[in-house]
């Protein structure tokens, strides 16, 4: 091979002598030779490598990365497209919504296109991912406008997350070494659990919730099973998103960092406070990413509205809606006792957890395997939370709250069926045998969720949707979800007639239907919100502000947090001496006769009353 | 007089300097290499021009070039213009470039880190494999000391220790003429036959890739292996890089063993010290040798093919961080480096002083050999590939810009609480200044929790709360790399000695056969 003698590196002058081994007494000196530069790239090229890797190692080790991409697209594209459905009939064929899906897309939309766009405006009431991650999708509205006025892009979130949360459950129970039936059985019977496929569809935050928690199971099953600590870090990352969905991440990362801090302690060889130190330290990098979270989103809160836990202590947080919702559900509930109702409810979702529970302590006892914990310390985590917190008081008994029943079930029987490292003796009998224990522990929670559904008092929400959709004699306005759209609608085609200019109605977006209003006007930034900066000035002096109407729900209930009610408690009934009444509209799908009052253009200023 | 123990001709002056040197030892003594003057001379003017002579755009004797220096001037011009003509407008486009360019930097370590946390690209070599070595190579240890007559007694020890065939090992001490309290402590030692000391005689900058390059110029081995006089090796370190030489390519050429601290639980100043190598050696740079992207060297505990390395011109006696530099041109050079598990100790500076000093230095002299390379972009994106040119702007320039920039960040920060966000209000939009805010926010939380992370990965937890408090330290490095930016304009080359023996007790040092892992 001919040597390329061209300099390489620039070389300006050339060497005044050769290259050579130099020894003590001879004058031959080392010296910069541009033309062996070439040499380390010819040895290179020789090799056959380009002037690709260093020849330090082989191939990358994980061949199987791409099987298992593959594996996972095949079950998503389905479970998406089946989810997707659901929603699409949900938004487009049966007019139904649920109000919390819409008003978190709201304020994705409040952020982008409101009179007053701006991050804040994403609220602190609820935890933001559920708006974030449909945000992108607002974006597309000029192309599609039924992503943002039938809300459609929340059911197209909640599908891909559900969709990716079937592919997290197959992928946990891949891990666990479940045969491959019935592997197939649980996650299929899984993906169409009645539960899964209304919030895969209809839009809520469930299943971005239920993504991440998922993730983190694996993730934690998957450092119980080898120690890795990336899976640490993951599992605590995933937990750290989950609260970013949903409060109730709080508590699986408790019980998860005990779990770790337990079993490193045990597991970890020296002095016990070695020990205890190697376990605070990896219950540290599980919970910091949780941590950190819950303190810069309390953070973020607390700079932008003054109080870090709005989500809580604000006249729309957990207390007040608990406040004022409590009645309406005592009603609901209909006399059940509340450790009977919550009771009953798991047993709706997860009739055979006790015996897929058993099941799986049964074999990880046998096998010594701790990974059981994984889905115990962060499912059975969210289950514990909603128990206990509906004993106690602080939520309403929403069948969703305990949703998580379901994948627990599953996964425990994963755990149940997990497979050993030895082959086993007659693969094929083993296999059959757990697929029927696979088919005997998944199927009947479809049966009983099906049944509950029936019962509105134990599956309020549920049952009207679904309700909603088989009754096809309903009358509108009989059903909330089915007739929340059309009284929205009505509202803001109303007000779209009146032509208003920018900035000239008040109101507040908190009550379910006045989301609905901005989501489906033409005309979004005519309203002045309670996302806006200037809402509260607004609202203490709206003439000045050149605002000429006000939207206002009647009292009681969740209207009794409405802001304007709160400012001035007479408006409602009688303008409160500085407004007239435009118009009244029907109370209507779950929409109460808000008014709409004019301001009279005297009354520059406006006191509280 | 000098007969037995004097290698070459010495002349007169310089037999007359040794003699001075040597007279108040009575019994053996060590041996000196020496040379006559006019090849001392020449091997000098060699050590301090050659890469200069051959390659002055690969030099750090100037550490700008006057294209470089019109570019800043003119970048310079430009943005003091702009910021008076149109000020909110500059400051938001500043302010937006510095987030994305933090956002990258911190999103390329956390792919780093994460690349070589689930791959093993630390090269490893089993104690059964390195013992079972035969034929071994002729290797040549330089390690330069300068008035560190304290260490040496433990340095024989230690270098001593390495598990190496004597008659196969060739030591060289490099001690500076003008230093002959260390010469005299090393005739005291009494050191074996395979040590020699080779004095380095005086003129250009003092520093220590002069000494190296001088005694390269006397270097017979196959390899070299280069240490510094506080270091204590692993004693399998050299078979285990000899065996992962044999085992690699032609185009390896150079090893880099990890480096850790014996010291790392006497303050906390030494325990961020040993969290920060840990990251960096167990991680940074097995992450860019696995990426097959250049790999700034650390120092010490490197073991280099001696024909390559002379190849590529020695080392940069202008360059402040000449490891660093040569890793680079390794690369350019179509040679690669890979990172060897096998621990060198050292001794952390314990003192903030002291730790400023040897930081400003890096941090320097990483601006210099950023600034060296970048001399002509367009040749080393040729020379490196695009993957080569954004990991070496990202991890040489990235560490000192970090750095720099973390203080903009705070200040911007402080200010917003401090004016309650008036002030920061009119000058920056929302729309930057969230960003950069969040990103900021983000961005130091992860660093800080990969630092924890990296603490349990190599199994001290001690140093958790450490790793923790890692901002303060940050505090500390953006102080030195001002520092560090001030003295690259004022003296390039100066190089801040760093103080040894702080640590009143050295015995306290684990003992080695724990590391030989």
């Amino acid at each position: 091979m001919a040597v390329d003698t061209r300099p390489r590196l620039g070389v300006t002058s050339q060497p005044t002598s050769r290259r050579g081994i130099i020894r003590a007494g001879e004058l031959v000196l080392p010296t910069f030779d541009p033309a062996v530069l070439t040499r380390g790239r010819e040895l290179l090229a020789a090799a056959g490598r380009g002037t690709g890797r260093a020849s330090l190692r082989g191939g990358r080790r994980f061949g199987a990365g791409a099987w298992q991409r593959r594996v996972g697209l095949s079950i998503f594209l389905p479970a998406f497209a089946v989810y997707v459905t659901i929603g699409a009939l949900l938004a487009f064929k049966y007019n139904s919504f649920h109000g919390d899906a819409q008003s978190r897309l709201a304020n994705a939309f409040y952020v982008l296109f409101s009179r007053d766009p701006h991050m804040g405006a994403i609220g602190f009431v609820w935890n933001p991912l559920p708006s974030l991650s449909v945000m992108p999708l607002l974006l597309l509205k000029g192309i599609w406008p039924a992503l943002v006025d039938r809300a459609f892009a929340a059911n197209i979130m909640s599908a891909a997350f559900m969709a990716g949360s079937v592919v997290l459950v197959h992928a946990i129970l891949r891990d666990l070494l479940v045969r491959r039936t019935a592997r197939l059985v649980l996650t299929v019977l899984f993906a169409v659990q009645p539960m899964i496929l209304i919030y895969g569809g209809n839009g809520m935050s469930e299943a971005i919730f239920l993504f991440f928690l998922l993730l983190a199971t694996l993730r934690l099953s998957g450092w119980l099973g080898t120690g890795a600590t990336w899976d640490l870090v993951l599992a605590g990352v995933a937990l750290g998103f989950a609260y970013l969905a949903r409060n109730e991440a709080v508590m699986p990362s408790i019980l998860a960092a005990g779990v770790v801090l337990g079993v490193t302690v045990l597991h970890t060889p020296g002095a016990f406070k070695a020990r205890l130190r190697a376990g605070a330290l990896n219950a540290f990098i599980l919970a910091a990413p949780a941590a950190f979270a819950f303190l810069m989103w309390a953070a973020i809160s607390w700079i932008i509205v003054g109080s870090p836990f709005e989500q809580f202590t604000s006249q729309y947080g957990n207390a007040s809606q608990i406040a004022v919702g409590q009645q309406a559900f005592e009603n609901i509930r209909g006399g059940i006792d509340s450790k009977a109702y919550v009771g009953l409810q798991l047993a709706a979702l997860a009739p055979l957890l006790p015996l897929a529970a058993a099941g799986a302590v049964g074999t990880a006892w046998r096998r010594r395997d701790l990974r059981l914990l994984a889905p115990l310390s962060v499912i059975g985590g969210v289950v514990l939370f909603a128990v206990l917190a509906f004993l106690a008081g602080q939520t309403v008994g929403w069948l969703r709250y305990s949703v998580t029943a379901v994948p627990l079930s599953f996964l425990l029987a994963g755990c149940a069926l997990a497979g050993g490292d030895r082959p086993a003796r007659l693969p094929w009998v083993r296999g059959a045998v757990a697929a029927g224990l696979a088919v005997v522990i998944g199927l009947p929670s479809i049966g009983t969720s099906v049944a509950v559904m029936t019962d509105s008092r134990l599956a309020h929400e549920e049952h009207e949707l679904v309700a909603s959709v088989f009754d096809g004699h309903v009358e509108p306005g009989e059903y909330e979800f089915r007739g929340r759209h059309a009284a929205g609608s009505a509202v803001s085609a109303y007000i779209d007639a009146m032509h208003l200019p920018r900035g000239a109605l008040v109101m507040d977006t908190f009550t379910p239907c006045v989301p609905l209003v901005v989501l489906t006007s033409e005309h979004p930034k005519q309203f002045v919100i309670t996302n806006d900066r200037d809402f509260q000035p607004v609202l203490a002096d709206p003439v000045t502000f050149k605002a000429e109407y006000v939207l206002v729900p009647p009292r009681g209930g969740l209207g009794d947090l409405d802001e304007i009610n709160r400012t001035y408690p007479t408006l409602y009934e009688s303008g409160a001496g500085f407004a007239d009444l435009e118009h009244e509209f029907k109370a209507a799908g779950g929409c109460p006769a808000y008014r709409l009052y004019k301001l009279r253009p005297g009354s520059t200023q406006v006191h509280p009353g | 007089m000098l007969g037995g123990w004097v290698r070459g001709k010495a002349s007169k002056t310089y037999a007359r300097l040794l003699e001075r040197a040597l007279a108040p030892q009575p019994g053996p003594k060590a041996r000196v290499v020496a040379l006559d003057e006019a090849t001392s001379r020449a091997y000098l003017r060699r050590s301090i021009d050659g890469l200069y002579d051959a390659a002055p755009d690969l030099s750090s004797k100037d550490t700008t070039t006057p294209e470089q220096r019109r570019f800043g001037l003119g970048l310079a011009t430009a943005v003091a213009v702009l910021l008076v003509v149109e000020t909110r407008i500059t400051l938001m486009v500043i302010v937006g470039l510095l987030t994305f360019l933090y956002a990258t930097v911190v999103i390329y370590r956390i792919r780093l880190f994460r690349r070589s946390m689930l791959s093993d690209s630390l090269i490893v070599v089993s104690d059964e494999d390195a013992l079972a070595l035969e034929d071994l190579p002729l290797i040549t240890v330089l390690i330069p000391a300068y008035k560190e007559p304290e260490v040496i007694a433990r340095l024989l020890q230690d270098i001593g220790a390495l598990d190496y065939p004597t008659n196969r090992l060739d030591v060289r001490l490099l001690i500076e003429q003008d230093d002959p309290e260390t010469l005299a402590a090393i005739h005291a030692a009494r050191p074996p036959r395979h040590f020699s000391v080779v004095l380095i005689p005086d003129g250009g900058p003092r520093t220590k890739p002069k000494a190296m390059n001088y005694a390269l110029c006397l270097a017979e081995g196959e390899f070299v292996a280069v240490y510094d006089a506080e270091d204590r090796p692993e004693p399998l370190q050299l078979r285990r890089a000899v065996a992962a030489f044999r085992r690699s390519g032609p185009d390896v050429v150079c090893l880099q063993g990890r480096l850790a601290y014996y010291n790392s639980g006497h303050n906390l100043i030494t325990k961020w010290f040993e969290a920060e190598y840990l990251a960096w050696f167990k991680f940074f740079l097995p992450g860019l040798a696995e990426r097959d992207v250049p790999v700034p060297l650390g120092g010490t505990s490197n073991l280099m093919r001696r024909k390559e390395l002379q190849e590529v011109g020695g080392w940069d006696p202008y360059n402040v961080t000449e490891d660093a530099d040569l890793g680079i041109r390794f690369h350019r050079a179509g040679y690669r480096t890979g990172v060897l598990e096998s621990t060198t100790l050292e001794e952390a500076n314990s003192d903030f002083v002291n730790w400023a000093k040897q930081r400003s230095r890096w941090q320097k002299g990483y601006l210099q050999t950023w600034l060296v390379h970048m001399r002509d972009p367009a040749r080393l994106w040729r020379e490196l590939g695009p993957s080569g040119f954004f990991n070496f702007n990202f991890f040489v320039g990235g560490t000192p810009l970090l750095a720099l920039m973390n203080p903009v960040f705070w200040a911007l920060t402080i200010l917003w609480f401090v004016t309650e966000s008036t002030l920061i209000g009119d000058l920056f939009p929302p729309i930057i200044y969230f960003p950069a805010l969040t990103c900021w926010v983000i961005g130091n939380a992860v660093v800080v929790y990969l630092g924890i992370v990296s603490v349990e990965l190599d199994d001290q937890p001690e140093l958790a709360v450490a790793a923790l408090l890692a901002p303060l330290y940050w505090v500390m490095m953006s102080i030195s790399a001002y520092k560090a930016a001030w003295q690259l304009i004022h003296s390039p080359s100066l190089w801040e000695k760093t103080a040894h023996g702080l640590t009143a007790n050295p015995a306290a040092a684990p003992p080695m056969q724990k590391l030989a892992s």
